[in-house]
Order: structure tokens, then C-alpha cells, then sequence
């Protein structure tokens, strides 16, 4: 039994990751597809979605990273879709370098992803989605707070071209669109600081009172629940799981076979059981290393004396 | 001394009252007119500050190359790849060409790795420091095992109370915490640039 317990207490940290790389690959190979059930935040945050008017124009901002993009990215495809099922008049922009790159990537796909457009275009066969008319790439603007600020004086002094250096007013999307205080909603995906926790909160709810919600990565959740106690954020995504959720109670038909399907693809409910399972293993080895823990602090006392 | 100090002292006193008063002015004031387009000319500060940055990078970078640093291969794949992305990005546009291939295919994948890599530190360090030594400790380790469980679709599977105690932590428990941390946090702040606007603390000059 000592041996054991010796052995687990010293067990190389190389172990551990062999066995969670293991358990990953495993898991992407033979996924369970554990069940998803949609929760009370999800829910909410679809009630946002669908509170959205046709013609309303929206900001849905990608300030993330890459690394940030598995957590993140679920959550811009859900809203993106959604709103583009609402007709909304969508404005993709960036306080992070990479979120156009990212939102580029989103819409249109990379690899063997189809992207959203395609999957809406499917999904939807009456219905052809127009980049300037129902959506645009406002691109990446250095400032933080000041870009905010600027905008409520004037959207197209900040923006005068979008990301691929047209002029932004040659758009038809720009009709009525002023001022900040003329977009109905900000859905802000944020991957640290320089989003919506220190830009979109202060500036854009607080000063101007556009209502603010979005997604962050499940890392930094723990920060963003006090502001939605407060009521100053509407509603979030606190994290992968809450993602999944939310693709998952976005249903539509099939054109082809009239079959209710829903946007969780097998890809990400399969994330979803890595998630599941690295957190079990992460737990078994805390209780190893506790029961360890706790026979030295029994036995080898006893063997001290 | 008055360029060095007191110049830069009055200007810092300036617009930090401005910013300050210009945040509270009611819409449609000359104050607040004032303070808007104030934010247009942080901005443009904003962007000569990270031409700024990128200058200071080149330039340590090739020094250290220069004087045969030990770290001079890294230096060097640093300047190449900042070089060859801004280049083909000025040369064939930022969303088309090598540009969009190299985020695509090399800055990508790489971020994401090293997101990933958390996953197996994370175990390690719970394995090796996660130990229910004290009451607090039993306690952590408790309420961490429940929000680990009320996160992923398995937890729930279990049982599905983990779903709704986990929440209740998260944003009872947590957020009593959390919101103490955070006001305490920008009391600490409004109090530091305090002294900065009135000119008690003057470290950003440079001197003691």
C-alpha cells in the first residue's frame, strides 16, 4: 500500500500529460455526445437575439484573439446566424488586431468549416446575404474608450472605410446610422481586457446607455456575474458550455429534408466532451493527490514515532 | 526643469480635470461637444503610440543582434516575421495574400496551442498544490469540485443539481467577492490618478 501511495504522491508530471493528451484523443475519436441541456443564461441571451427588429442595426464586436477563437467563436456563430435570421443590419468591428481576421473567418469559413454565411444561405434558400447591406467589417480601431466616445459624435469620422478600405458611406447598411446611440444593441465577444468589460460596460452602456451583452471566455466569467446582477449587462455567454447551449436551441429546418435540426454542430458537442472529460481527470488526480495527502499525514506520523 | 517637469505637470493637470469634468458634462454641453472630439485626438495619440512601440521593438531587436546577444535567433524570427507580415499586409492588403495565409495558417494555430497547453498545466499544478490542508482549503477544494462539475455537460449528466449549485456560487457566492475586489480596485485607481493629476505622484516623468 505504501508503494502506492509513494508512487502516486511522485508521479511525474509527464504522466499527467500523457494522460490527458490520451483522454483527449480518445474522446475526439470516440466522442459520448453527453447530453446539453439549455440553460437559464443561454435562454436569456437568445431572448436578447430575438428581441432584435428587422432593420435594426447591431455591433458585434470580436475582441479576442485566436487563442481565444474555440470558446469564443461558437458564440459569434450563434449570434451572427440569429441575427441574420432577425434581418438585423449587422456591424462587425474589432478592438483586438486579429477580430476581423476572425470575424472574416467566422462568416465565410476556413478549411473544412462552411461558415456562417453558407450555412445560412442553405438553411434559409429564399434569402442571399449582401456584404454592405446586411452585414459589414468596420475593421480593427486603436483607442479603447476614445473610439467609443468618438463614435457617439460621428460613426463614419472613425469608420470612414471598412476593412478592405472602402468608404463606409457608399453602403446602404449606413442609413440612419449616425451615431453610437443609433445601434439598438452591442453584442461584445471579449478575450481579456480591451472589450467589453473596460470598454463596451463604462462607455457604451453606462455613458450613452446602449444595452450591452456578450460572451466571454470561462476563465474570466467570474468578473462579468456582478454586472449582470446590476442589470448594466443584459445577458452572457460565460464561457464554452453557455456556447454550446445556445447553438443548441437554434433550430431551424432542413429545406432539403423538412427534418428540425439545430446549429450544434458534431464538432463543437464533441469540445464539449473533451471539456467533460479533462475536467474529470483533472478532479481524479486532485482526489489522488488528497488521499496522499492524507495517508502521509496518518501513517507517516505513526512510522515517525 | 520647466520643459521637463512643470510643462508636462500642467498639461497631465489639464486633461485629467477636463477628462474628468467632460465624462459628467450632459449631452449636447460645449463641455461635452469638447470632450469628444478630445477622444479623436487620444486616438490619434493612441496610433502614433503604437508606431512608437514598433519603432522601440525593431530597434532593441536589431541591437541585441548586432551586439551578439545570446538571444539574437529569437530576436532575429521576431524582426523577420513582424517584417514580412507588415510588408506583404502594406504591399498586398491585410484580408487577402500571404498576410491572411500567415494568420491564417501560422499565427492562428499557434495561439490556439498555446491556449491549449493550459489544459495540461492546469492538471499538473491541481495536482500537485490542490490539497484540503485546512478548513478553508476543504472548503475551496469543495466548492472548486462543484464548479467543475456545473461547467461541463458530464456534471450535469451526474446529477443535475451541479448545473444550478455551481451558478448560485458563480453569481452569489462569487459575485460578492469579486464585486468587493473590483470596487476596491477602482477606489485604489480614482486614488492614484488623483495624485497623478494634481502632480503628487510624478514617477511618469521619469524621476524618483
Amino acid at each position: 500500500m505504501e508503494i502506492i501511495f509513494k508512487f502516486l504522491k511522485n508521479i511525474d508530471r509527464r504522466i499527467i500529460f500523457l494522460i490527458i493528451a490520451i483522454a483527449v484523443i480518445v474522446t475526439l475519436k470516440a466522442p459520448m455526445y453527453l447530453p446539453l441541456s439549455v440553460s437559464k443564461n443561454a435562454n436569456g441571451f437568445l431572448g436578447l437575439l430575438d428581441a432584435v427588429q428587422e432593420g435594426d442595426p447591431v455591433i458585434v464586436s470580436f475582441d479576442y484573439a485566436a487563442s481565444g477563437e474555440p470558446e469564443l467563436k461558437p458564440m459569434a456563430q450563434a449570434i451572427l446566424y440569429r441575427l441574420f435570421e432577425r434581418k438585423a443590419r449587422v456591424f462587425m468591428m474589432a478592438f483586438w488586431d486579429q477580430g476581423p481576421g476572425l470575424a472574416d473567418n467566422t462568416l465565410n469559413g476556413k478549411g473544412q468549416d462552411e461558415g456562417i454565411i453558407k450555412k445560412f444561405e442553405r438553411n434559409n434558400p429564399g434569402r442571399k446575404l449582401e456584404y454592405g447591406k446586411d452585414y459589414i467589417n468596420l475593421g480593427y480601431k486603436v483607442g479603447a474608450s476614445n473610439v467609443i466616445i468618438a463614435m457617439n459624435k460621428s460613426v463614419m469620422d472613425i469608420f470612414s472605410k471598412d476593412n478592405t478600405g472602402k468608404p463606409i458611406e457608399e453602403f446602404p447598411i449606413m442609413k440612419g446610422v449616425e451615431k453610437l446611440k443609433d445601434f439598438k444593441r452591442v453584442f461584445a465577444l471579449t478575450g481579456g481586457n480591451n472589450g467589453l468589460l473596460d470598454i463596451w460596460l463604462p462607455f457604451a452602456r453606462q455613458q450613452y446607455q446602449v444595452p450591452v451583452c456578450g460572451g466571454c471566455t470561462s476563465v474570466s466569467a467570474p468578473q462579468f456575474y456582478q454586472y449582470m446582477q446590476s442589470k448594466q449587462l443584459d445577458g452572457l455567454l460565460d464561457g464554452f458550455k453557455t456556447a454550446a447551449e445556445l447553438l443548441k436551441a437554434i433550430e431551424y429546418t432542413d429545406p432539403a429534408t423538412g427534418k428540425k435540426g439545430d446549429l450544434l454542430s458534431k464538432d463543437i458537442h464533441r469540445i464539449a466532451d473533451v471539456q467533460s472529460v479533462v475536467h474529470i481527470i483533472i478532479i481524479i488526480f486532485i482526489l489522488i493527490a488528497n488521499a496522499t495527502y492524507f495517508y502521509e499525514k496518518k501513517y507517516g506520523r505513526a512510522n515517525n514515532q | 526643469m520647466f520643459l521637463r517637469k512643470t510643462l508636462p505637470m500642467m498639461l497631465c493637470f489639464c486633461c485629467g480635470v477636463f477628462a474628468m469634468f467632460g465624462f459628467f458634462a450632459a449631452e449636447g454641453t460645449k463641455l461635452n461637444i469638447y470632450y469628444e472630439n478630445f477622444a479623436k485626438w487620444l486616438m490619434i495619440i493612441a496610433t502614433f503610440a503604437m508606431l512608437l512601440g514598433i519603432g522601440n521593438l525593431l530597434r532593441v531587436n536589431t541591437l541585441k543582434i548586432l551586439k551578439n546577444h545570446p538571444d539574437k535567433i529569437y530576436c532575429a524570427m521576431l524582426l523577420a516575421g513582424a517584417l514580412i507580415t507588415a510588408g506583404f499586409g502594406i504591399l498586398q492588403g491585410i484580408d487577402k495574400g500571404v498576410c491572411m495565409y500567415i494568420f491564417n495558417y501560422i499565427l492562428t494555430p499557434l495561439q490556439k496551442t498555446m491556449f491549449s497547453l493550459l489544459a495540461f498545466f492546469v492538471a499538473s499544478a491541481a495536482f500537485r498544490a490542490f490539497r484540503a490542508k485546512s478548513f478553508e482549503s476543504t472548503v475551496l477544494l469543495i466548492t472548486a469540485f462543484i464548479v467543475m462539475l456545473g461547467r461541463v455537460p458530464i456534471g450535469t449528466s451526474i446529477w443535475p443539481g451541479f448545473a444550478s449549485i455551481s451558478e448560485w456560487i458563480l453569481s452569489t457566492v462569487n459575485m460578492a467577492g469579486s464585486r468587493a475586489i473590483t470596487l476596491g480596485a477602482a477606489v485604489g485607481a480614482t486614488a492614484a490618478a488623483l495624485k497623478i493629476i494634481l502632480g503628487i505622484e510624478t514617477k511618469y516623468l521619469g524621476g524618483e
